[in-house]
């Protein structure tokens, strides 16, 4: 009790002395491109506990890989463009709609876990992220929060301004998603390339099209990439790859069915294509090479050899596929590697 | 460097030479389709003559095409397909039946490998009777 | 088969040549083989008997199972114009119209079969085994089919493949009386009637595939796979100038019939010729005659000219085409695609536009151990099929390959398509399996060369074993392949879901019979007009196990009615109340899985309920008023004061911390203690009836009062006046099970 009355002295204090103009913000928030003022240890009460005329809208995150939050690290960029596009509509942080409707974008993020910033401790923070409005004014313990919902995407970013719009009756705050001009750029420029490519060498290229091997071993490449949960991963957009406790990297996320992370459809396709063309050069490529050698004198031990050495490399993929899936699923019964469990 | 007139004429001759280029295709291509349909009608009038059962085959197919026809002209003119079960048994009546005579005639003129054209008949005479007992449960 | 195996034997009589013996012994080897292959079938999906008992399973099969009993006992016209009153209470449901009505008329023609030779055997047997039935069956189509691929050798391995691949006999099992059990038989059945026809041009074969085609419209709505895959082998055919007359008389035949007979379902209706769906191949078969025709001409004209003719035409003919289907589809007499294909292609489509769709675990995307998981070694061998086909690339390979590619980038995209790349993966690996078996496991030059010997024999034994070795490698994968189909059906697939298997605490098995138990007890204490509300899932239960009316049921078709559900169990009971009064409701039945730990309860759908009521009432039900001050969704004392005051918060934990000593009331699901503080009484609500493990709580709407008070008035002077009368213990259930 006490120290609560002798930290709202404290901030009061704070508050008398202390003021902060719409200038002085602005001019702070120029000093980073994405137009974010970036709240440390030693700012952060004079930032938020000032007198001011402005809102401010305080993102506290943590996009440190070891603290595993997700949503953080999505919706990092997606605050940069929020602030960005304000101050591209409002170059001044001052709003159309009225006096004392400026608002200024702040930011608090645990780079590392080290390192934790005061502000956290402050406010008691255990779920990240958070996202604190204060008000004109220059209350430090006055603010709302904005929920960011279930949702991920644009939706949260839609949801958390009209949240904001509510609170703060500032009517003009839009968002402009980044559009990458590189991209498609790049993409034209392929578009150019290739078709200029074809066009040169069209008899060449003709003559692929007709190729039954190619569209073989294109066909076999998109099952296989099928095969690996590729649309999974398209779809869920999910984690290149993970950390566990000790922040080792993870490359299967362990115990799980369901899930994956999109490192995982890469190695399996791999493995998919190593069983693929082991099974394949078994199957028709030795027949062929042994009519190929036929008039050879010395093709014979290697056509000997040659389909064990393949039917092995088959078993080891094989036997790497397996224990990478009891990964997936300890409780999975059968190894390869231990033949012993079946004949015991 | 060419002086820019020459370049003009140059031009004006491309030009001619593409004009007459398109003119040649136009004619070539239609004059194509006047041999290739000469031919082919031809080559179908020999074709009836030989066998009397194509004959047979294609007045069946006519006959089909023109009650399709009046069925749909029906339709339109009244505007309305109120019972669209009943027209639509009566049309794909007249489309499946059209069809199956079709796959019969071509099996006819030219048996597929191991099917003899008296069984092909019979497959036909069978599925006939399966599209006939469905259009008739169809229609109400 | 038997017929091939009688030919054979009148020929033995005939000629006794040698050749005739091996005829003679390869036709018996087969039928052996095939006793086998049905024996393995159907004896692997057995388990789900042996370990419960011979129960229909989850959910759907109790609505096929409820409408098979109905078709059983009316006549069949009376089935067809089945009005159900006693679902959607008070709308009812257009039962006979808005089902595929394949698999009960099936079981219900085998049970009148049965009964006809003196066999009379319980409907309920018939459902619950018709599923390893049809697996049996499956696997003769699926031999048919390789065989017409490539030779009977493959054909066997693929049978043996597709008789106990986990990705089958996930909804095959005996009990699992769903649509998808006749499905996939049908399915390989109307392709390898395809194959065949497509083959040899018959007119015969070709109208088989369409009867069979008409049966899978019946039986499934997946026949939409079959009505695009069967155009676009044709279609590719024609790109690859592989035009020949036996395509059209094979296509044309099955479209015209198929098409017309697909029109006879009462719930497909004139979709055929309407919805976008259908429209390739009615443009497939536009362009065949198109074809045909130039074909013909083709003949007549010399080629050089028939290729600017060609062109020429093809271009005015597909303009036409397009604007003629832009036309028609614009002018509204063809529906646009349905959401779900869309959703097939746009993967974005269904989250944005039909949370319906979205919010089923059935049409998530699959991560790559679920395909591991359901075909094991067969996955990493369909591949190599594709490309093997390649190698050979005739028309009907051509046919497996668009089907590899087409299902497994929809299986990619919805987990339930699952099942339709399974045939296709056995035949595959099956085609890759005894191509392999044909270089390696061929020993016939081993006894050849005994008389001569020219060579080093050193080499010709290496070379022995060699292959020997590699076949050795494959037939123990094969081995493998058996032991995990045989464990992963075990216990991954053979759960009935009604029925809970569990270990008590002296580690023996015992099973958790609530559901039944509940349902039970509503059929014998409750009137038989009563109203039952709860949440969808258990629909088709209550109405196949209790006989009771519902208000929603696994049949989703009214959104709205489903919220007025999701309304009742997330608002306040004085709220609730003259909602569910509104609608006649006597009993409200909740899944409580806290005493038990049984993850799939109530409290877990809850967000569900919450979600779609605020669908449709935004104003009157929120989700984030659900969550606490700190974005949690939680049960104990942190829960949110609309969470507790929610009539399903009340209703699930009513009592449930006085089964414990103070402070150990621990949620087993949610692994949160909940204290007596946290769960305020109902007024408006009576409890009678909670089964054994907690896990199916009862509720009856208390009349109104008699003397016109508030029943929330009459609860709270009753609890001031009466402190002292203790609701008397209730009987304390076996905290050692758990799920």
């Amino acid at each position: 009790m006490r120290s609560s009355i002798l930290v709202t002295l404290v901030t009061l204090l704070v508050t008398l002395v202390q003021s902060i103009s719409n200038d002085e913000l602005l001019k702070l928030s120029k000093q980073n491109s994405n137009r974010i003022i970036e709240l440390n240890d030693i700012n952060h009460k004079q930032l938020l506990g000032s007198n001011r005329d402005s809102f401010l809208v305080v993102l506290l995150t943590a996009t440190a890989p070891e603290v595993k939050c997700h949503v953080c690290i999505d919706f990092d960029p997606s605050f940069e463009t929020i602030a960005t596009s304000w101050f591209k509509d409002h170059p001044n942080g001052q709003s159309n709609s009225g006096e004392k409707s400026s608002m200024f974008f702040l930011r608090a993020d645990v780079k590392e876990t080290k390192n934790i910033p005061k502000v956290f401790k402050y406010y008691k923070i255990e779920h990240v992220p958070r996202v604190f409005l204060f008000y004109p004014g220059g209350d430090i313990d006055t603010y709302s929060i904005i929920e960011l919902g279930n949702d991920a995407g644009i939706e949260r970013v839609k949801k958390a301004l009209a949240r904001v719009q509510q609170l703060t009756s500032i009517t003009d705050i839009k968002y402009y998603e980044p559009f990458d001009m590189t991209s498609s750029a790049l993409s034209a420029f392929t578009v150019f390339c290739v078709v200029f490519l074809i066009k040169k060498y069209r008899s060449f290229v003709k003559k692929l099209f007709f190729q039954r091997f190619i569209w073989g071993i294109a066909t076999v490449s998109f099952i296989i990439l099928m095969l690996g949960g590729h649309m999974f991963n398209n779809i869920k957009k999910v984690r290149y790859a993970g950390v566990d406790n000790d922040g080792a990297i993870l490359y299967f996320l362990p115990g799980q069915l369901q899930s994956q992370f999109s490192i995982e459809t890469q190695i399996i396709a791999v493995i998919y294509g190593i069983l693929a063309i082991s099974v394949t050069s078994l199957t028709i490529g030795i027949p062929a090479a042994k009519k190929f050698l036929k008039n050879e004198k010395n093709s014979k031990p290697l056509i000997a050899v040659l389909p064990i050495l393949l039917a092995l490399l088959t078993y080891i993929a094989f036997s790497g596929l397996v224990s990478v899936y009891k990964i997936k699923q300890p409780s999975y019964p059968f190894g390869l590697v231990k033949l012993s469990s079946f004949f015991s | 460097m060419s002086s820019p007139k020459g370049e003009k004429v140059n031009n004006a001759n491309n030009n001619a030479v593409k004009e007459v280029k398109k003119d040649k295709k136009v004619s070539s291509v239609s004059e194509d389709f006047n041999i290739a349909f000469a031919n082919t009608w031809k080559s179908y009038v020999k074709q009836l003559n030989e066998d009397n059962r194509f004959k047979l085959i294609d007045i069946f197919c006519l006959f089909l095409v023109i009650i399709a026809a009046v069925q749909c002209t029906f339709m339109i003119t009244i505007w309305d397909n109120f019972p669209f079960n009943a027209f639509l048994s009566g049309f794909i009546i007249c489309v499946g039946q059209f069809v199956l005579l079709i796959s019969l005639r071509l099996q006819l003129a030219e048996s597929f490998a191991g099917i003899s054209k008296n069984r092909a008949f019979g497959e036909f005479i069978l599925a006939s009777l399966i599209l006939h007992f469905i259009c008739l449960h169809f229609i109400n | 088969m038997s017929s091939v195996a009688t030919n054979a034997k009148s020929h033995t009589n005939n000629v006794a040549t040698p050749n005739w013996l091996v005829q003679l012994i390869q036709t018996i080897l087969i039928i052996t083989i095939f006793i086998t292959i049905f024996g393995a079938a159907i004896s692997s999906r057995l388990f789900s008997v042996i370990k419960f008992e011979s129960i229909i399973h989850e959910f759907d099969p109790w609505f096929n199972f409820r409408a098979t009993k109905y078709l059983v006992s009316h006549s069949f016209y009376e089935f067809l114009n089945w009005f159900d009153d006693r679902t959607w209470y008070p709308l009812g449901r257009v039962t006979g119209g808005t089902l595929y009505p394949g698999l009960m008329t099936t079981s219900a023609a085998i049970w009148h079969l049965f009964r006809k030779i003196g066999l009379p055997i319980d409907i309920r047997n018939i459902c619950v085994l018709f599923a390893p039935g049809f697996a049996g069956i499956t696997a003769w189509a699926t031999y048919e089919f390789t065989k017409e691929i490539k030779d009977s050798s493959a054909g066997l391995l693929a049978a043996a493949f597709i008789a106990i691949v986990p990705g089958y006999i996930s909804r095959s099992v005996a009990g699992s009386y769903d649509n998808e059990a006749i499905a996939i038989t049908l399915l390989m059945v109307t392709f390898m009637l395809w194959i065949k026809a497509q083959k040899t041009g018959s007119i015969l074969y070709a109208t088989s595939a369409a009867v069979f085609y008409f049966y899978m419209v019946s039986a499934w709505g997946g026949y939409v796979f079959i009505t695009n895959l069967i155009p676009l082998h044709i279609f590719i055919l024609i790109l690859m100038g592989r035009y020949n007359s036996r395509l059209y008389s094979a296509y044309t035949t099955w479209y015209a019939i198929g098409t017309l007979a697909s029109m006879q379902i009462p719930f497909v209706g004139f979709l055929p010729i309407r919805s976008n769906d259908h429209m390739a191949a009615l443009g497939v078969f536009g362009l065949i005659q198109i074809v045909a025709f130039g074909n013909f001409v083709k003949s007549q004209v010399p080629s050089e000219k028939f290729k600017v003719i060609m062109v020429v035409s093809l271009i005015i003919i597909l303009g036409l085409g397009f604007v003629g289907l832009f036309g028609l589809t614009y002018f509204g007499f063809i529906a646009p695609w349905t959401g779900r294909f869309y959703s097939l292609w746009d993967t974005n489509y269904a989250k944005i536009h039909i949370p319906i769709i979205a919010s089923v675990s059935e049409h998530q995307p699959v991560a790559w151990p679920a395909f591991f998981f359901d075909t094991h070694f067969l996955i990493w061998l369909f591949p190599v099929g594709v490309f093997l086909l390649f190698m050979d690339l005739k028309d009907e390979h051509v046919f497996v390959i668009a089907y590899s590619v087409l299902c497994s980038y929809f299986t990619g995209v919805m987990v339930r398509l699952m099942l339709t790349l399974t045939p296709i993966v056995c035949v595959s690996a099956a085609v890759a399996l005894s191509k392999l078996f044909d270089v390696y496991l061929d020993f016939s030059d081993v006894v050849r060369n005994f008389s001569h010997k020219d060579e080093k024999p050193t080499w010709k034994f290496t070379n022995y074993i060699s292959r020997l070795f590699v076949s050795g490698t494959f037939i123990f994968y094969i081995y493998l392949f058996v032991f995990h189909s045989t464990w992963v059906t075990r216990f991954a697939y053979s759960s009935p879901s009604v029925v809970l298997p569990s270990t008590n605490k002296n580690g023996e098995p015992t099973l958790i019979d609530d559901f039944r138990e509940a349902y039970y007890w509503l059929r014998m204490n409750t009137d038989e007009d009563a109203k039952v509300a709860a949440w969808w899932d258990y629909g088709y239960q209550i109405g196949g196990m209790a006989d009771r009316t519902t208000l929603v049921d696994n049949n989703t078709w009214n959104n709205t009615h489903i919220a007025i559900v999701g309304k009742a169990m997330a608002s306040p009971e004085e709220v609730s109340y003259p909602l569910l009064k509104e609608h006649d409701v006597d009993y409200v039945l909740v899944i409580f899985g806290g005493v038990l730990g049984f993850s799939g309860d109530d409290i877990n759908k809850f967000l569900w309920m919450v979600r779609i009521a605020e669908g449709i009432w935004p104003d009157e039900v929120s989700e984030s008023s659900f969550y606490n001050e700190n974005n949690d969704y939680r049960v104990d004392g942190s829960a949110s004061k609309a969470m507790k005051e929610s009539l399903m918060y009340k209703m699930s934990f009513k009592d449930f911390p006085d089964l414990f000593n103070a402070g150990q009331s621990q949620d087993k699901v949610r692994g949160q203690t909940v204290t007596q503080a946290d769960v305020s009484p109902l007024d408006y609500f009576e409890e009678v009836f909670t089964s054994e493990n907690w896990m199916v709580r009862i509720y009856k709407l208390r009349d109104e009062d008699a003397e016109g008070r508030d029943l929330g008035d009459v609860g709270t002077f009753e609890r001031s006046s009466t402190k002292a009368l203790k609701r008397k213990g209730s009987k304390r259930p076996d905290f050692d099970l758990r799920v």
